[in-house]
């Protein structure tokens, strides 16, 4: 399928490394909550419908992207730089 | 008539003969022809035996859905089983054998099975063959296979070549027939790019075989007219022999062209087949209809076929179905086939139609029976005529006939419709099955869409065209479809005839008949897909296109059902079976994977060095001398750098350039160890967690300026490595002003070492001052070389001995290695290869691959002292668990055996006279050799308690390869554990 | 640094050195592909620093004219392959071993992190007319003459192998960058497909 990369344009989906869920965020004190990072390490949403991923370019501009794959369909709603996502990534626990 | 042919007509070419051979017997054809319509050209009627009763069968089809007809293809490393022989275009030289028929197809002992169905039916291998359970293995199931095989594959090489490519387009039209031809014009006309794809040697689909005028002149005037302006368009892809077999997600497309099949071999320059992946923004179903058989008596008799095949032959192929051919029509085409034939010089026998009510059409020149059905055939291996019912009268009818044409309906070929989920939907007025709402992105027209006369297949064709190029954006102009007569295209569905005496098949390929049907929804097989695997109905190579309809609808009437609720069994890709070697396309031999290649590759070939495979990477084992083999060249090359000096290429580790001035910072947060302190001109060893606590890659980081690093990696974790600290920068810190870049290829580099190290280094480099003290342990350098080389010198050892890496643009690589065996002649350099590599890094206790495998933790390795207590870094949260800091935890040691004996990686160790199990093991090893240095084999291994056991004997337990041995628990660093030779 | 006399260019020995001989191979009397490996290359990679975007086209644009847009190649002495996000590949041929590096240093000071790739980088050029044809049976991408015209470059995966590809003429003359390491490997995979339209290597 393609994959329309935001630097790239259009590209074949074999261009690309899927690393997962682009949800959780990495806690900002190594010696926190336990919990917490048991969460960030281990646990992962497998959400039906739509899900935030991480993928690499790798076979392109490199860049790691947050995809929203819809996990029934495949269909791709919306491919943004990570490096931007970050800024606009919907805070834990919010739908 | 000369044998079947038809003294004119058809798609061949009558002015050349091909000679081809089956079973061993040579005939002739004429190029156009199929295996197929030339064995029925010279009267060779019965092709094959079933598979389970091993009846006598004829091609019952005249395409891709043939059940009968398939054949072993071609010999020796070429010969393909369960090929179609309505399929095989004619070549000269042919070569094909049937199946399935043993000593010969016309006297078969397997046939033996028919006299015992009785015995045999539907699940009859699920209940006789239960147990003992030990039987299935080596009874049960080479009997089934020996007795129910279908074709024999070549166990030899392929001596073909495949390909995979792709292709893109706006509109992929799939299906060359009325509806795909003049969307396909349309499109082209509107500016669309557009893929034209069709299975057959030439366009035209059903035009290819019927009279039908369009515009009032014969069908092939229009093709022909359309694909010129086709051809002369630059916006198009005409593709002949190319089978769209899938249908994948974003509306990709896999598409099989056969680029050679219709030749004896391919020209050795071009694939046999290639796989194509066509990315389509839009794409058009123009694949029409299969038509039905319908289930009756002996409906399996060769000479039985379907209308459509009979007419194909006629028309097509210029070849008689039979010389009195009858005709059984539940549907209007039939009427058509049968006149087709009359015109084309075939006797027809009778039209027999199970319709009571309406006239029988006009123009037939042979008796039509009305509310009439065939209840039985007969005939040896082939028929010789039907035995029909008259229903109105009440009477019987013997017809003499040795073709019988069976236009049952036609069911609209839904199947890439269904590869993505969609479900087929039932239309009664049809009853046929229609493919299911499957969006914009994808259409269907023509009888695909259950349009089942001409008219309206182009007027659904020209819909959907103009639908796409508005969505698209390129309005589609007026196209006019040529003038064609309405046809009656009814269709009365009658699934099976009650009446029947004998066999009635509903599934031909797996010998299922009508009684098998109710038996299996007796005993609960009432789903479908239950049904389907209970009776094989709609398996193997056909999966179930001429069958599964009939056979759905009977088990719909059995249980008493509608046929929507019953609905289908799930059609995935391929449409057709496709040839693995096609799917693996160019990926074997030497081409299964790009080869990554040192820069020395070619001096270390020279040198006579073994090449082996260390991922995409070639590196090499060892340098054998004269009649050394691999262990004597190791021991050689480990002992030359333990007493002299030796080099080895080392250019396959990652090699990262890191700049930016949050480079410091940023290597504080990928490594577990410190970096603020690292000096310009210093390398450091570092350490890299993954986020989960565990070890993940090692290497020596550089600092060349103020804002500037060069951090290196293991070979195996290049690329990830680089990915991760992309992904660090990117998702995690974007904040960070750092930029990294792969230089692994930039640079080859060279590892020097041995005790003659700085001797050799300091008649190299073109001015650096290599003395101790101004170039001690860990200082890193940018210099030249040779004169004016630019080179970077590291001093860094693996091996443990006084060394340096020096690395020079690769383009230089072999004058570097050169240059160091010509300043290191006097002292008696050698090469030297990965195994002594090994050795020495085991003799020193350095964990690589074996201890780095992803289960370890720093603390195991020996290593807790770097884990930094002062930064957050990838792991820190997660690396300081309770269960990582448990004394019970298999920890590095060294192992040397007591009174000799192979220590090999993958034994486990025991405590002495504990009996071996799981709870008893105390560890494992990890890696191993014969220590040429301490003369001695070693290993290294973990060891639960590790540390507080140095000097303590243990048994090591190596079952597999017949080890047992008692070895000595001892610290990992075997040589120089002072480490005075690194300092020296 | 060493004097312009020690300039080692001239000893340089590529990965497709003694591979990429001058040959012709015809098919139906006719090549449909030309294969050329020129001379030594110098192709050096540059990263602008984080906020230093505007910087990086300012000084670009001062030295070598308009800064590409985003999968296109610009420039004359110097080529620039606008091929990441604040990233190009910068190639220019006939140069001292280790100029272009040091001239985009100089040229770039504290916009950008500037990256030596010259050996790195193997430079390919492929043409024919049936160069479009032979690339679709290793990328994935569309080449089709209205998407990737002239000047279009693009990183992607050519045979499994990751190239940059820049289009530089209407020929078409396509240039493949490729990892030195998998050189050779392409080289094999080229030549491979082209024996079935004809090719000529160019010597």
């Amino acid at each position: 399928m393609i994959v329309t990369c935001p630097f790239c344009g259009d590209r074949p989906s074999e261009e690309f490394g899927v690393l997962g869920d682009a949800a959780p965020v990495r806690p900002a004190d190594p010696a926190g909550d336990p919990e917490a990072w048991y969460d960030y390490v281990y646990l992962r949403a497998n959400p039906r419908g739509a899900h935030r991923e991480y993928w690499h370019h790798v076979g392109g501009c490199r860049q790691w992207l947050v995809v929203t794959r819809d996990t029934t369909t495949h269909d791709i709603a919306a491919v943004e730089p990570a490096r931007l996502a970050k800024q606009t990534a919907p805070e834990k626990g919010e739908p | 008539m000369s044998g079947y042919r038809l003294d004119g007509g058809g798609r061949i070419d009558r002015s050349r003969r091909l000679a081809f051979r089956f079973d061993g017997e040579t005939y002739g054809g004429h190029p156009g022809d199929t295996l197929a319509s030339a064995l029925t050209a010279n009267g060779v009627r019965l092709l094959g035996r079933s598979f389970k009763y091993h009846r006598p069968r004829g091609l019952l089809t005249d395409g891709p859905a043939e059940p009968n007809a398939l054949v072993e293809l071609r010999g020796g490393a070429r010969r393909e089983p369960n090929t179609r022989a309505t399929t095989v275009e004619l070549y000269e030289g042919l070569e094909a054998r049937s199946q399935n028929a043993w000593p010969s197809r016309g006297f078969d002992i397997g046939a033996v099975n028919g006299l015992l169905s009785p015995l045999l039916p539907a699940g009859f291998y699920y209940k006789t063959f239960m147990w003992p359970a030990a039987f299935w293995e080596r009874v049960y199931e080479p009997l089934i296979r020996r007795a129910a095989g279908l074709g024999r594959a070549t166990h030899a090489a392929d001596p073909d070549t495949y390909e995979k490519g792709t292709l893109h387009c706006d509109l992929l039209v799939v299906g060359a027939g009325p509806a795909g031809l003049i969307a396909a014009l349309a499109a082209v006309r509107a500016g669309l790019r557009v893929i034209l794809a069709d299975d057959q040697p030439e366009a035209g689909g059903r035009l290819l075989a019927r009279r039908a005028p369009l515009d009032e002149d014969e069908p092939l005037i229009w093709r022909d007219k359309v694909l010129a302006e086709l051809r002369s368009a630059p916006n198009v892809r005409v593709m002949p022999r190319t089978t769209v077999f899938g249908w994948y997600d974003g509306n990709l497309f896999g598409a099989l062209e056969r680029v050679a099949d219709h030749l004896l071999a391919p020209p050795t320059h071009l694939p046999r087949l290639i796989y194509w992946r066509i990315h389509a923004r839009r794409a058009l179903l123009c694949a029409g209809a299969e038509e039905r058989p319908l289930v009756f008596g002996g409906n399996d008799r060769p000479g039985v076929m379907l209308a459509s095949a009979g007419q194909s032959l006629a028309l097509r192929y210029g070849v008689a179905p039979g010389r009195r051919v009858a005709v059984f029509a539940t549907a209007d085409s039939g009427y058509q086939v049968a006149r087709d034939l009359q015109a084309a010089g075939v006797r027809l026998a009778a039209v027999i139609d199970p319709r009571r009510d309406g006239e029988a059409p006009a123009g037939i020149e042979a008796p039509v029976y009305r509310h009439t059905v065939v209840t039985s055939t007969r005939g040896g291996r082939g028929l010789a005529g039907a035995q029909l019912l008259d229903k109105a009268h009440g009477r019987s009818i013997a017809l003499d006939c040795d073709a019988l044409l069976m236009a049952g309906g036609w069911n609209p070929t839904v199947h890439l419709t269904c590869h993505r989920g969609t479900k087929p939907v039932w239309r009664d007025d049809l009853a046929a099955f229609v493919p299911g709402e499957t969006g914009d992105a994808f259409r269907v027209a023509g009888a695909a869409a259950g349009h089942l006369s001409t008219p309206a297949c182009f007027a659904s064709a020209l819909e959907a065209v103009a639908a796409i190029g508005t969505e698209l954006g390129k309005p589609v102009p007026q196209v006019t479809a040529p003038a064609c007569p309405e046809e009656a295209s009814e269709v009365t569905p009658l699934w099976w005839i009650k009446e029947s005496k004998g066999k009635a098949f509903v599934d031909f390929q797996n010998d299922v008949t009508v009684t098998d049907i109710p038996l299996a929804a007796a005993e609960g097989y009432r789903s479908v897909e239950m049904m389907k695997r209970y009776t094989t109905l709609g398996m193997a190579t056909d999966q179930g296109k001429t069958s599964g309809v009939n056979g759905l609808a009977i088990l719909a009437e059995v249980t008493g059902r509608p046929i929507p609720e019953v609905g289908t069994t799930t059609y995935r890709p391929g449409y057709v079976p496709v040839a693995l070697g096609a799917l693996a396309g160019p990926h074997v031999g030497p081409e299964f994977r790009p080869v990554r290649r040192s820069p020395l590759h070619r001096w270390m070939l020279r040198q006579g060095a073994a090449m082996i495979e260390a991922g995409a990477w070639m590196r090499p084992s060892h340098y054998a001398r004269g009649e050394e083999d691999w262990f004597a060249a190791m021991c050689r090359e480990v002992k030359t750098v333990r007493g002299r000096v030796g080099i080895c290429d080392v250019s396959t580790l990652g090699k990262i350039d890191v700049q930016g001035p949050d480079a410091a910072e940023f290597l504080n947060r990928v490594y577990c160890n410190g970096w603020k302190t690292l000096p310009v001109g210093k390398a450091r060893y570092g350490l890299m967690l993954r986020e989960d606590g565990f070890v993940y890659d090692d290497g020596t980081t550089s600092r060349l300026g103020e804002r500037h690093y060069l951090m290196t990696t293991t070979t195996a974790n290049a690329a990830g490595v680089m990915a991760h600290l992309e992904f660090c920068l990117q998702a995690l810190w974007p904040e960070l002003d750092v930029q990294v870049a792969s230089v692994t290829d930039q640079w080859g580099q060279i590892a020097l070492a041995g005790p003659q190290a700085r001797a050799v280094l300091a008649k190299l480099v073109d001015g650096l001052d290599v003395s101790n003290a101004a170039f001690p342990f860990l200082a890193a350098a940018e210099t030249t070389v040779l004169g004016g080389i630019p080179a970077r010198v590291f001093r860094i050892s693996f091996s443990g001995e006084l060394a340096y890496e020096i690395a020079v643009p690769a383009d230089y690589s072999e004058e570097l290695a050169e240059g160091l065996m010509r300043c290191g002649a006097a002292f008696g350099i050698a090469p030297y290869g990965g195994e002594a590599l090994s050795t020495m890094r085991i003799e020193k206790g350095h964990p690589a691959g074996a201890e780095l495998d992803g289960r370890t933790t720093a603390q195991d390795l020996g290593l807790g002292k770097l884990l930094s207590s002062k930064k957050d870094y990838i792991g820190r949260a997660m690396c300081r668990r309770e269960a990582f800091e448990d004394p019970e935890r298999p920890v590095l040691v060294g192992l040397k055996p007591v009174a000799g004996g192979k220590l090999r990686a993958g034994a486990h160790l025991l405590t002495a006279g504990d009996t071996p199990s799981v709870e008893a093991d105390q560890g494992w090893i990890a890696s191993s050799c014969y220590s040429p240095t301490l003369e001695s084999y070693l290993a290294l291994a973990f060891l639960k308690r590790g540390r507080a056991r140095i000097g303590e004997e243990l048994v090591v337990y190596d079952p597999l390869r017949e080890g047992l041995y008692t070895g000595l628990v001892c610290d990992p660093v075997f040589v120089d554990p002072e480490h005075e030779r690194l300092h020296a | 640094m060493p004097e312009a006399s020690t300039d080692p260019t001239a000893r340089r020995l590529g990965p497709l050195a003694g591979l990429a001989l001058p040959e012709r191979h015809e098919v139906e009397g006719d090549v449909g592909i030309t294969l050329e490996v020129p001379g030594p290359v110098s192709i050096v990679g540059v990263e602008a620093r984080r906020g230093k975007s505007v910087t990086l086209s300012r000084r670009v644009k001062k030295a070598y004219g308009e800064m590409p847009k985003p999968n296109r190649g610009a420039g004359e002495t110097v080529r620039l392959l606008h091929v990441a996000p604040d990233t190009l590949l910068c190639l220019a041929e006939d140069r001292a071993e280790g100029a272009l590096h040091a001239e985009l240093r100089e040229l770039l000071g504290d916009a950008a992190a500037v990256v030596d790739q010259s050996h790195g980088r193997t430079l390919i050029r492929l043409g024919g007319p049936k160069a479009r044809e032979l690339l679709a049976f290793g990328t994935g991408i569309d080449l089709a003459p209205e998407v990737f015209g002239p000047g279009a470059c693009a990183a992607t995966m050519l045979g499994h192998v990751a190239v940059t590809l820049h289009l530089r003429s209407t020929a078409p003359t396509f240039d493949l960058i490729v990892a030195r390491a998998f050189a050779e490997s392409l080289w094999d995979w080229l030549k491979g497909r082209a024996g079935r339209f004809g090719y000529e290597v160019v010597g």
